[in-house]
């Protein structure tokens, strides 16, 4: 039995770990996954991202704010079942404030220093995912669900 | 990836593990090991597992919980299935080419197949018996089986609580294999070259005929202790035996002697040999050995070395003792003793409970004055505690004797399950099923009377039934509580149960009908092999799995009897005069749901729990952590939905209703009553053959055992599913609409 704390410490490291996350946002009358690059908020109430405001996913949001993202640490190897974690984040996202920008900005950079040109390009915004629960499925089938409170 | 001993490479001695370098040593120093040994290097078993997939296996089994966490019973279970995998898994076509050939030279004899361990290298023999040796093994399938299931047995049970030590681990463990001919001796012992007691001594131990008796501890052996320095023999302690060890088809069998014939036939100039063949071993490897040998047509060999190890421990009963799992290991009782074991049970250590517990129950309590109570209870103190130790050091290894009859099982059928074998121990009349029937039989009688609420109002003879109900049952206890002392609570139970469906008669039937069938494919197996004790094995095995389940009612008993005296002296003290209100972890005895095989690890001693909680709002984090799916053992079969019935106290049990899901840390068979009432059964304590999984395979219902901190996790009133074919317990309620 993995212990509360414990479970928040692997969520946590998953996060800080991994670079990669799928987002799925949904349109009108579908659903649609993408990668992104992400960075959590050291709470874990708050999951950042970057994406330029042209994407179908950024058109999504405007329309429905409710979405998912998909965290693993799978490594494509059977025998790697002992240590593989999925985590499915689930929040409203929103874009970051002007005023909140700059303290966004660093969190994400600090995880993506090469990104930088990524973040500034004028056709981007700053979203932030508002984490209202974590799934966490483990040990093959287990799932323990993170409620944020 | 096939030496012969005596000529193993150099560079190949990393891969061939210390039991076929040792042989590989001795051939080299001319002294006389079984000839034209050959070694199976670890290459081969990567070979087998890469190119079968079965490490893709090994990791999904052990992956469903932490090893650390597992009860013993939980690793046998998922040894079991690993071992299984192994059997069940064919040789690629060129690797079995390339092994029969190079075994030709040796497959016209009888062989033994040892498993040759890389870490017992640099660990010396502290890890010793942690896997198989096949002994008399005919025939090129056998003998392909037999290397397999010595593969196997890196992953057996011992070596998994010991996973740490072993540092044992998918990716990169593998075992070596020694195939010899099978020497068939005359006399056979060990030789400790330094007696630990006595250093200027040595010391033989030596049976008649092969070492298995001796080793599982069967077959009583004579003691020779030999003066070190001259080489005198000081002392011959000769035994009269019944019994000796010898094959038979294949494999051993222990066979009766006559106590006249049962003499070792060892003389004085073998004992000097055998004391000589020590001293060599000690100057070559460099200190004391623990020397395997057997005498064949007058001629000695000596069959494996390894260094004495010395094992430092108190007094206290292994079970005890913190670290269990030097008790678990002592857990793999064999046939023979498990056979003793049983004689001593029925004729002697059943008689004596049942009788115990009478006169106990036919004391009339009024009659005693406060001194006399107080000396009643020390003396029901002691009896108690004295039938626990039985239960501990007895009753329990007898109720493995199912689990060695599941290994004898499995590896003479290879089923397409590795619990096939449970099949055959179904159904058999336990007493906790007799007594469902009867609380099942009061209720319908009860339902004639349905406005008599009280006992009071129900008829004499009615009365009279469930007194005699309580007679037989009434005293036994859950927790520190004994179970029906309040009749009024008894009655509503029976009201319920009169509403339950009988065991269906047509399934009773189908299930007989199976059990027949799988029973003449186990016993026609076991005679084709040329052994004859199938019929013994699965007898002791079908008493074993049953009285596992009857052994603690009947111990119950005496512990509801010195509740009852408790009670009795609280009520004079005018204190709450019910042990039934205490709380369970409030325990002032050591009762059997608290002993270790309840503990939840059977690697306990590696990492023992955090007090962390499971569970619940994450310190000083706002963060709720709460299950959705929680996956155990499928130990009963099914599907099933219901609200949650969390037991955590007696009380609990009377509030259970039809279609629930009964949620408890542990079931003992004194609970077992609600069972008929029940949908499905969640489960704390894990494995295939508990009383939780023994039950509900009766009631057909499905049960999840092995769920961590289960009565922590779910609420009584929540909606779970549980899939007893998967194993997982899924909480339903508000997550559904999400």
């Amino acid at each position: 039995m993995v212990a509360s704390e414990e479970i928040r410490r692997m969520v946590a490291e998953l996060l800080s770990e991994q670079l990669f996350a799928v987002l799925s946002t949904q349109g009108e009358d579908k659903l649609h996954s993408v990668l992104v690059a992400f960075a959590p908020a050291a709470d874990m109430r708050q999951i950042i991202f970057v994406t330029p405001r042209s994407t179908r996913k950024f058109e999504n949001i405007q329309k429905h704010n409710y979405v998912s993202l998909f965290i693993d640490n799978r490594k494509n190897d059977i025998t790697d079942l002992q240590r593989l974690i999925g985590v499915e984040a689930r929040g409203e996202v929103e874009e970051i404030d002007a005023g909140d920008r700059s303290y966004y900005r660093e969190l994400f950079l600090a995880k993506f220093p090469h990104f930088n040109w990524f973040v500034e390009s004028p056709g981007n915004a700053i979203l932030g995912i508002k984490v209202q629960r974590y799934d966490v499925v483990h040990h093959f089938q287990n799932v323990t669900v993170l409620e944020m409170l | 990836m096939i030496y012969s001993i005596g000529h193993i490479p150099a560079e190949q001695s990393a891969s061939c593990g210390a039991k076929a370098m040792v042989l590989d040593n001795l051939q080299k120093m001319a002294i006389r090991i079984p000839l034209d040994g050959m070694v199976l290097s670890t290459e081969l078993y990567r070979v087998f597992v890469d190119y079968s997939g079965l490490q893709a296996d090994i990791s999904l089994a052990l992956e469903t919980k932490e090893l650390k966490e597992m009860r013993w019973e939980e690793v046998w279970d998922l040894s079991q299935k690993i071992r299984h995998r192994f059997l069940k898994t064919p040789f690629p076509e060129s690797v079995q080419q390339q092994l029969l050939d190079q075994l030709e030279p040796l497959m016209d004899s009888a062989l033994v197949i040892r498993s040759s361990s890389v870490f017992e290298d640099s660990q010396g023999s502290s890890f010793a018996g942690m896997h198989d040796s096949i002994v008399n093994v005919r025939g090129a399938a056998s003998v392909l089986n037999a290397v397999k299931e010595v593969w196997s047995s890196l992953w057996s049970d011992r070596a998994l609580i010991y996973f740490k030590e072993l540092n044992l681990r998918v990716e990169d463990s593998a075992m070596a294999v020694v195939v010899q001919k099978f020497i068939e001796g005359e006399a056979s012992g060990v030789c400790f070259t330094e007696n630990i007691q006595s250093p200027d001594h040595l010391l033989i131990e030596t049976v008649p005929g092969l070492n298995e008796g001796l080793v599982s501890g069967t077959v009583t052996p004579d003691r020779i202790t030999v003066e070190r320095q001259s080489g005198r023999v000081l002392e011959w302690l000769r035994q009269e035996r019944t019994h000796e060890a010898r094959p038979a088809g294949q494999g051993i069998q222990r066979v009766e002697v006559a106590a006249s014939k049962s003499a070792v036939p060892l003389s004085e100039a073998n004992i000097r040999d055998i004391a000589a063949m020590g001293f060599r071993l000690e100057q070559k490897f460099g200190g004391a050995q623990d020397v395997e040998w057997t005498l064949s047509g007058g001629a000695l060999y000596l069959l494996q070395s390894r260094p004495i190890t010395v094992l430092q421990r108190d007094e206290t009963p292994l079970w005890q003792m913190d670290d269990k799992r030097a008790w678990y290991r002592t857990l793999h009782v064999s046939y023979d003793r498990l056979l003793e074991i049983k004689q001593e049970i029925q004729e002697h250590y059943f008689p004596e409970l049942e009788r115990t517990a009478l006169k106990l129950a036919a004391v009339n309590l009024d009659s005693l004055d406060d001194q006399q109570l107080e000396e009643e209870i020390q003396r029901r103190r002691e009896l108690f505690e004295k039938w626990e130790h039985t239960y501990w050091d007895l009753f329990i290894p007898f109720a493995h004797g199912s689990r060695l009859f599941g290994e004898v099982y499995n590896r003479v059928i290879q089923p397409d399950s590795p619990f096939e074998f449970i099949e055959l121990l179904s159904h058999e009349q336990m007493e906790s099923l007799r007594r469902n029937g009867e609380l099942k039989r009061l209720g319908e009688r009860l339902d004639s009377y349905p406005q008599a609420h009280t006992v009071e109002k129900l008829p004499l003879e009615l009365q009279v039934e469930l007194n005699q109900f309580m007679e037989n049952y009434g005293d036994a206890a859950f927790f520190d509580t004994r179970l029906f002392k309040d009749m009024n609570q008894l009655v509503q139970l029976a009201r319920r149960l009169s509403k339950t469906a009988a065991l269906k008669e047509n399934d009773h039937k189908g299930q007989m009908e199976k059990r027949a069938q799988l029973e003449n494919s186990f016993l026609s197996a076991m005679q084709a092999l040329g052994r004859d004790d199938g019929p013994g094995l699965l007898e002791l095995a079908r008493i074993s799995y049953r009285l596992r389940d009857d052994d603690n009612l009947q111990v119950s008993k005496i512990q509801g009897e010195y509740l009852r005296v408790r009670d009795e002296q609280a009520r004079r003290q005018g204190d709450v005069g019910d042990t039934a209100r205490k709380t369970p972890v409030q325990r002032e005895i050591p009762g059997k749901t608290s002993t270790p095989e309840d503990e939840p690890r059977a690697s306990q001693g590696i990492a023992r729990e955090q007090s962390m909680k499971a569970f619940g709002v994450v310190a000083g984090q706002d963060i709720r952590v709460k299950p959705r799916q929680i996956t155990g053992t499928s130990a009963s079969e099914g599907i099933a939905t219901g609200r949650a019935r969390v037991i955590e106290n007696a009380e609990d049990l009377f509030e259970v209703q039809p279609g629930e899901i009964l949620v408890c840390d542990s079931i003992d068979p004194t609970i077992t009553f609600v069972i008929p009432l029940v949908a499905a059964i969640v489960e704390r304590r894990g494995g295939m053959l508990v009383h939780g999984a023994i039950i509900a395979r009766e009631y057909g219902i499905p049960c999840i055992t092995g769920i961590p901190k289960a009565t922590k996790a779910f609420q009584t009133g929540e909606v779970l599913t549980v899939d007893g074919f998967l194993g997982i317990v899924t909480v339903l309620g508000d997550y559904t609409s999400q």
